[in-house]
């Protein structure tokens, strides 16, 4: 049970993460001098929320999803119809994935850094970085879904 | 409150780690490329850390941080302003996902 539970936090956290790019692209939107500490409040939260995705993510498929036993879910989908769901959206998921982790790194120190209410560009960087988390993010979440779909498909023998 | 407006000083540090993005997304395609092709460099980076995938990883966020800290020792931002920042996000986005996306697609057809 420890197990399965253990899948959730990673892609719960992965979801915090997206809605806190996407809070960060809308406070940079409407950048003011007022704001500016939400700025920096989303930009630390999307960075601790993916890290913390990345990282128990990375635990659980260290561990358990590719342990070489015949009941992980990478030998259980390789041993299916949908050997492509980890071949492809596994193996790209946990390689795009890093693309991630250092846009979370480098959005704190475009929001902390500089003053986005005061210049157009450097906003723009912001929006741009944040919105690039929630694409990738949001892929990451539809990988992670066909994973899953993976599994089912070898577990319902392919039907 | 300050008035909204362009051309306010622009920080070393987010131009550095703005280039370094554009870099280390590249080479952490090229990496997977090259792990996979060539099962030496696979099995030396599992030998370091027990994992591939976790020697990937410590590569490119290392890589990343020495090279944001490198660029922001220079004149990268006079050279180069946000907005051209934000193109390089998005061309390391876009060539490092392609990269990596273009390598494993063969395998959608097994």
């Amino acid at each position: 049970m420890w197990k399965e539970l253990m899948t959730m936090p990673h892609v719960v956290l992965g979801v915090c993460g997206i809605l806190c790019a996407v809070w960060v692209a809308v406070e940079a939107a409407n950048s003011s001098e007022a704001n500016q500490y939400r700025v920096k409040l989303a930009s630390i939260g999307t960075t601790l929320f993916l890290w913390l995705s990345y990282l128990l993510g990375g635990w659980w498929y260290v561990v358990y999803y590719g342990a070489a036993v015949s009941d992980s879910d990478k030998s259980i989908i390789l041993a299916g119809p949908w050997k492509w769901s980890h071949s492809f959206f596994m193996e790209a998921k946990e390689h795009i994935f890093f693309m991630l982790i250092l846009l979370s790194i480098l959005l704190p120190i475009v929001t902390f850094r500089n003053q986005l209410f005061k210049d157009r560009k450097i906003r723009n960087l912001a929006i741009v970085i944040a919105l690039t988390i929630v694409v990738l993010g949001l892929g990451m979440e539809g990988f992670g879904a066909m994973i899953s779909k993976g599994v089912k498909m070898s577990l319902m023998g392919g039907k | 409150m300050e008035n909204r407006s362009d051309n306010q000083g622009w920080d070393k540090l987010s131009a550095g780690f703005g280039v370094s993005f554009l870099i280390t997304s590249i080479f952490n395609g090229l990496l997977v490329l090259a792990k996979e092709t060539y099962s030496p460099l696979k099995s030396l980076m599992k030998s370091l850390s027990g994992h591939h995938w976790i020697t990937h990883g410590i590569f490119v966020i290392i890589l990343f941080i020495v090279l944001g800290y490198i660029f922001s020792k220079t004149d990268m931002d006079k050279k180069i302003d946000a907005d051209k920042t934000s193109g390089l996000i998005i061309a390391g986005t876009v060539l490092g996902g392609l990269i990596i996306v273009g390598f494993y697609f063969k395998h959608l057809f097994e």
